[in-house]
């Protein structure tokens, strides 16, 4: 087979080499994710009884009165809401991951620095969207599921998004886009 | 408006389709039935079918429209008009037997969001560091 026209775009350009170096990150992370962590479910299982403590604690600090039992949170009166796994921002933290590893430039001690303070920041966005769910049940649990599918788009991805621009600018590494190209302002 | 259409397509069109289809004594069948998607489980790992146009689209979408990028947009557009059929014929591939199709379509489900959602934010800052904010 011939795979010169990989080879040609690959040396080309630097867009095409990042998006393969990210796709195969992403491949792996989700084969890792899916058929060894979430079937193994321990770091699950940290992340979702960590959060729901740490959410129940939080709420409690600002007065509401809170029923906790291992991956149950909620406000006294409700059914409250089960943090399950594959919910509890461990997929997110891979896709956030993914991005930084591939993105070209940067020092390695800024690289993980940054994974680093990245995914200390989701896990307390994620103890906060668990917070929002029990509020939620409590004071519009008609709204529950909008709620629950949509917080995520307000929540995670507006900080993965900042924190992947963040990257884009500390790692000082301008990949030139073939995107470029396809605008109509360029 | 989005998802009214997309309820409308999963419930009175493409689950009770399938379930039609899926008989029985088929290994394959339909779970967790949601305004927007639905599982497909059988022996091998469940199968998330979200009908295109989801929240994913319409987030990536926000970052090409401020990047102005047509032809981005279009892609992304086909694309997910594409994925309906796609979706469609992947789901007869795996209730015929062929499950090993269902570890391709989790993959995809995964991996191409993430990409369109990385061009998209690389378009966007793209835009951003041509127009720098002036200081005051």
């Amino acid at each position: 087979m011939n795979f010169s026209f990989i080879k040609k775009s690959l040396r080309h350009s630097p867009l095409t080499r990042f998006l393969m170096v990210a796709g195969v990150i992403y491949v792996l992370w989700y084969l890792v994710y899916d058929y060894y962590l979430l079937p193994d479910g321990r770091l699950d299982e940290f992340l979702s009884l960590s959060g729901v403590n740490l959410a129940g604690g939080l709420l409690n600090l600002f007065g509401w009165e809170i029923y906790s039992d291992t991956r149950i949170l909620a406000v006294t009166g409700t059914s409250g809401v089960e943090i399950q796994n594959g919910c509890n921002g461990l997929e997110l933290i891979g896709l956030y991951m993914g991005f930084i590893i591939a993105y070209p430039g940067g020092p390695i001690q800024k690289r993980v620095a940054f994974l680093a303070g990245g995914i200390i920041l989701l896990f307390f966005a994620n103890v906060f969207r668990i917070m929002i769910f029990a509020l939620s049940i409590y004071y519009v649990p008609t709204f529950w599921e909008q709620v629950h599918t949509y917080s995520s788009y307000f929540i995670f991805y507006p900080i993965v998004l900042t924190l992947w621009y963040l990257w884009t600018t500390i790692s000082d590494q301008e990949i030139p886009l073939f995107l470029s190209g396809y605008s109509s302002t360029s | 408006m989005v998802r009214p259409v997309q309820e409308e397509i999963i419930t009175k069109l493409i689950v009770p389709y399938f379930e039609n289809k899926l008989s029985t004594n088929n290994q394959v069948s339909i779970s967790d039935v949601r305004v927007d998607q639905f599982n497909l489980v059988g022996p091998f790992k469940p199968v998330k079918i979200e009908l295109p146009f989801n929240g994913w689209f319409w987030l990536t979408l926000g970052l090409f429209i401020p990047a102005d990028s047509k032809r981005m947009i279009k892609i992304l557009t086909l694309y997910h008009l594409a994925l309906f059929f796609i979706l469609l014929i992947s789901i007869q591939i795996i209730a015929e037997g062929t499950f090993a199709w269902s570890v391709v379509l989790n993959i995809h489900d995964h991996v191409y969001r993430v990409l369109f959602l990385i061009i998209a934010l690389l378009d966007f800052v793209r835009v951003l560091s041509r127009n720098p904010r002036k200081g005051s």
